[in-house]
């Protein structure tokens, strides 16, 4: 149902070095017959319904001359434009009325504001009328954000439904007043096996999406009024398209509920799990077995494992046993790969330098490149030079590599930085979202994607 | 080249050459060209397509039983070693390289093939009862067997997909989920060992030889590293380094890694191994991690001058941080806060291929930096004090002094100590003596300044110009002239008169200058005893002075070659001079002068101290005494 390949990055340690790293590369590409079945579906839409959703972001508003406060906040009454929540609605009529989906798909709606409410459960999309009324419900609320209490309902509609495509798609516009619920709820979805898709506008929490979207191998989208640019930024009015897509991405999520069993010897310690194809996610290694989100049918999805391996005398040796659970959703069966072992040789002298496989070299790179934005934008306020100087690393290695669209996340990031010495908000959301945006696949030689002189070229150089 | 043929019909006949197979491994004994090796130690697979080995060996030539420990390396004949000697061909006879002894391919070559199979299965069974001491007892097993799985295949291809992944198929993965086989209650996994990985070595048994000498362990690049040597041997080593590297890139070759066991510190650096050099532009067709490597080169690049420019970065890192760049931080460095070698390593270090310094560049820097680092920081404390003294025939204090400092750039600096005792009526000494003391503070310091017969000269020209002054200005009235002028660490003096220059090094004293007066001139031609000078009445007349003359003659101003042959002497940290009029050294002996500075906190309350004793002493004659002690460190 599932080939696995494990590979490591070098086939042989050194003995008697301590603190070594072992990386290995867990690739997964379903069977040609899984990869054509088609998974039912079961989308959880979590909609904030707080005051501020009725914003004006998009159209040309015309003022009345009125003013309103709500939620103690002033807003001044106008006419024609569209405002945050009458787009969201837009783009899930489009969904219900897209004709792309059957009786399999379910959808359910939830929103939140101070307080939570199911506005339909499951329903198959062929429901329209049911679910329409539903969307449209979406107007009659405002208050704050408390979206918590939404991913509670929506994990309680989501988690007893098995051997299906099951998503939660969060759209929010604000801080969330009880992160440290949604943070708990993350490892709840992460553990059912539920991704998160978490959508953000304006004053949202980016760690605290991106933290939901890692956890639970998902996907985070910075929405912006105006027109997109870099990785993972999505115009609002485009909202309609990304909604669609990420319906169609779970069709094809043919495997799910992926769970990862590792189990070391003494001096072997796994430190990290990271989806590096075809997005970035990065997961906890709170407990066992560590859930590690879905796979698609058309493509191979790609994960690292970073071991730290303690000095060990020569010898041929297991240092590990790796396992994997899943659910093939449109077969309705779960699979299993028996646990395998991880044996590694150490050998003398290969303190020199040794060879390495570059493809799994490529994916770890991207991983760090990843990190070394992040850390840019930790930095970015107490020392803007030196985030300066990591992000034109990260954007220049970015080049090498090939990735046009985090690349140009990148390059506003350094731009605002050169001129104004911090790092806005909007941008620091492009770029921490931009760096978990999709990644470049590796199994092609490097040295002839781009030649030096395009790559020079590209980076003005 | 010589080939099998030839090593067979040697008239040395070795066990294995009978056989087809020359097998490699402890205690075996072969011939390689003319000569005959014994197998000492496997040192390991040091490059990734070679295998590296200590031997001992004899020239068939040579006296027998003059053995000498050689290294031999054995790889596949397309790989790193046929590459190497390629590059030595170019590189022709090059100090920096060890010599290369013989070279051979061999047609079929074993390394380290295991010694027999049933000691392979012994080891497995004992290894499962203890594994530790199956590690301590069995090495020579161990050292047998591990060896087979890394069977040299040097086209560059060790990882091989089909060998290395562990492909699961469709069928034998999928199970129905209901119970787990790894067993949950242990926290670790049991220890679980397994035969060392034989690669089947059908492919080439062809191995090309080289045999080289060994270098002395106690010299080698890794056994000094272990040790902390100061920032200069730092710089100089990685100078070294730099220029074999540039070098090899004019020659169109790179250097890419470095095998610290196996080069030489000595004057200059020796290179056993050159199977990290590449040429530039070589496409890699598998990523390379190296302590030293640049860390594009794991993901197999085009090898090109950043990766050497990263090498030498790599070693000045280690050399400054006591342990080499760990891979996880290649992409951000933390590097130790020293100006200028922070800077070095930020830039050759860069993730960025494009923003290291060319070799060329690079190798400038590191001299540059060196440089900077031998300048010794002088710093100079200052101490004075002069008195009138309790004569009632003197009513002016006819000594002047001064003390001028000046940096002249970053790295060089200058002081002057100056002491001048005037003498003559109506106050015609204190004149004098304010006028050289003034011609000495005021006087520019020339742009050639360097070379001390320069400086010296300098001080010559000052003396007269004062003399010309006072002889312009003072009738019937002159002046002793003493002065130091250290720069950095070098010290020069100038003087006439009986003023005296005294240096206090760790305690002892010594007089720098000389009397120029009646009664050392008495005393050195025997006349007086050096104990009837202190008392004698005419101990106030000078024979030289400043003032009396239109001119000065050669030799009239006395410098250090009166003393010590040379015009300059280096100063020593805590080093102190004074300077001081005979109003001091009348009545405080040398003596004393050097206990009151040894037992005196500080140089200010030593002086004053002194002068204390000189008023305690009945204080005849003006006294001043001018201190400066110097404290030098060199950087770090």
């Amino acid at each position: 149902m599932l080939n696995i390949t494990l590979t490591p990055h070098r086939e042989f340690l050194p003995a008697d070095s301590p603190a070594q790293k072992l990386f290995i590369m867990l690739k997964l590409r379903p069977t040609k017959e899984v990869a054509n079945t088609r998974p039912s579906t079961t989308f959880a839409f979590l909609i904030d319904t707080s005051g501020s959703m009725y914003e004006v972001v998009a159209g040309e508003p015309q003022p009345t001359g009125q003013t309103f406060r709500v939620d103690d906040r002033d807003y001044m009454g106008v006419t024609g434009g569209e405002t945050k929540i009458d787009i969201v609605i837009k783009s899930l009529q489009e969904l219900i009325w897209s004709g792309k989906l059957n009786e399999s798909d379910r959808i359910s709606l939830v929103q939140f504001d101070d307080q939570a409410s199911t506005l339909v459960g499951l329903t198959p999309a062929t429901e329209i009328s049911q679910l329409q009324s539903a969307v449209d419900g979406l107007r009659n609320f405002s208050g704050g954000t408390c979206m918590g209490k939404g991913m509670s309902l929506a994990l309680s509609l989501l988690s007893n439904q098995n051997m299906t495509s099951r998503r939660a798609l969060i759209f929010t516009d604000g801080e969330a007043f009880d992160e440290v619920e949604c943070r708990e709820l993350a490892q709840k979805f992460a553990q059912n096996g539920i991704p998160i898709t978490a959508l953000g506008v304006g004053d949202y929490n980016e760690d605290l999406l991106l933290y939901l979207s890692d956890k639970t191998g998902g996907c985070a989208f910075h929405i912006v009024p105006e027109n997109a640019t870099g990785a993972n930024q999505v115009s609002i009015t485009d909202l309609p398209k990304i909604i669609f897509e990420q319906v169609k991405e779970a069709q094809k999520e043919v495997i799910n509920n992926l769970t990862l069993n590792v189990r070391t010897v003494e001096g072997v310690k796994l430190n990290r799990v990271t989806r590096v194809y075809p997005n970035l996610a990065e997961f906890s290694l709170t407990q066992q077995p560590y859930p590690i989100g879905a796979a698609l049918g058309d493509d191979d999805t790609i994960f690292i494992l970073e071991f730290d391996v303690d000095s060990r005398a020569t010898s041929r040796v297991r240092i590990a046993q790796l396992g994997l659970t899943y659910d093939v959703p449109g077969q309705k069966r779960r699979g299993e790969l028996t646990p395998q072992n991880v044996v590694v040789q150490f050998i003398v002298g290969q303190n020199g330098a040794a060879q390495v496989d570059q493809e799994v070299m490529g994916y770890v790179q991207q991983r760090n490149i990843a990190q070394l934005v992040g850390d840019a934008t930790k930095v970015a306020d107490s020392n803007p030079q030196e985030a300066e100087r990591l992000l034109e690393t990260a954007r220049r290695l970015t080049v090498k590599i090939g990735n046009k669209a985090m690349e140009e996340s990148l390059n506003d990031a350094q731009d605002e930085l050169r001129k104004t010495r911090k790092l806005s908000a909007g941008t620091r959301k492009t770029v921490k979202m931009g760096s978990k945006g999709k990644t470049v696949k590796m199994d092609d030689d490097l040295n002839d994607r781009l030649s030096d002189e395009q790559i020079r070229a590209i980076s003005g150089t | 080249m010589q080939d099998l043929e030839e090593v067979k019909n040697s008239e040395f006949r070795i066990q294995n050459l009978d056989r087809t197979d020359l097998s490699i491994k402890e205690k075996e004994c072969f011939c390689i060209g003319e000569f005959q090796v014994e197998v000492v130690a496997y040192l390991g697979l040091l490059t990734a397509d070679v295998h590296y080995f200590k031997v001992k060996f004899q020239s068939f030539d040579s006296e027998p039983n003059i053995e000498q420990l050689g290294l031999l390396r054995a790889g596949s004949v397309g790989g790193s070693l046929n590459r190497e000697l390629k590059l030595r061909e170019t590189l022709g006879e090059y100090g920096m390289v060890a010599k290369l002894l013989a070279h051979t391919t061999v047609e079929s070559v074993l390394i380290n093939p295991p010694s027999a199979l049933s000691e392979l299965e012994n080891y497995q069974e004992e290894q499962k009862q203890e594994a530790t001491e199956f590690i301590i007892s069995d090495r020579e097993v161990i050292g047998a067997t591990r060896l087979n799985s890394v069977d040299i295949d040097t086209n560059a291809e060790i990882i091989e997909k089909t060998v290395q992944n562990y492909q699961i198929t469709p069928d034998n993965s999928d199970k129905i989920c209901e119970n787990n086989t790894t067993d949950e209650h242990s926290e670790y996994l049991e220890e679980e060992y397994y035969p060392e990985k034989e690669i089947s070595s059908d492919e080439s048994r062809q191995k090309l030889l080289l045999l080289s000498d060994f270098p002395a362990e106690n010299t080698t690049l890794a056994t000094w590293l272990e040790k902390k040597h100061s920032s200069e041997e730092y710089l100089s080593i990685a100078i070294q380094v730099c220029q074999f590297s540039s070098y090899l890139y004019q020659r169109q070759w790179c250097f890419i890694d470095l095998l610290p066991q196996l080069i030489e510190i000595g004057k200059p650096l020796k290179f056993f191994d050159l199977t990290t050099a590449y040429l530039v532009d070589e496409s890699l067709s598998s990523g390379l991690v190296g302590d030293y490597c640049a860390p594009e080169l794991s993901a197999a690049h085009h090898i090109q001058e950043s990766m050497a420019s990263y090498a030498v970065g790599a070693l000045l890192y280690q050399c400054f941080n006591q342990q080499p760049l760990l891979s996880n931080q290649k992409l951000d460095i933390k590097i130790e806060p020293i100006p200028r070698i922070y800077q070095l390593l930020k830039i050759s270090l860069s993730p960025i291929p494009e923003e290291r310094f060319p070799l060329s560049q690079l190798l400038g820097l590191l001299v540059e930096t060196r440089n900077l680092f031998r300048v010794k920081k002088i710093q100079w404390q200052v101490a004075s004090n002069s008195t009138l003294g309790l004569s009632t025939n003197r009513l002016t204090n006819e000594d002047n002094y001064g003390v001028r400092q000046q940096q002249l750039s970053d790295s060089k600096n200058l002081i002057m100590g100056i002491v001048a005792d005037g003498m003559g009526g109506m106050a015609q000494g204190e004149v004098a003596s304010k006028i050289a003391v003034k011609t000495l503070l005021e006087e520019p310091i020339p742009q050639e300044f360097q070379e001390e017969e320069l400086r010296a000269n300098w001080l010559i020209e000052l003396f007269q110009k004062a003399n010309e002054s006072i002889a312009n200005t003072v009738k019937d009235g002159g002046t002793t002239l003493s002065t130091v002028l250290a720069m950095c660490d070098r010290l020069m003096v100038a003087h006439v008169g009986d003023s005296r220059i005294y240096l206090i090094r760790k305690g002892e004293i010594a007089q720098l200058s000389e009397d120029h007066s009646l009664v050392a001139m008495m005393v050195a031609s025997g006349q007086i005893t050096q104990e009837e000078s202190l008392e004698h009445p005419d101990r106030n007349v000078l024979t030289k002075s400043l003032g009396s003359k239109r001119t000065l003659s050669d030799g009239y101003v006395q410098d250090l070659r009166r003393i010590k042959q040379e015009l300059a002497l280096t100063l020593e940290d805590g080093d102190i001079l004074l300077l001081c009029s005979d109003g001091v050294w009348d009545l405080v002996s040398n003596n004393e002068l050097a206990q009151i500075f040894a037992n005196t906190s500080s140089l200010q309350s030593a002086v004053d101290a002194t002068i204390n004793q000189v008023l305690h002493e009945g204080a005849s004659d003006n006294a001043t005494l001018l201190a400066l002690q110097c404290s030098i460190e060199t950087a770090n």
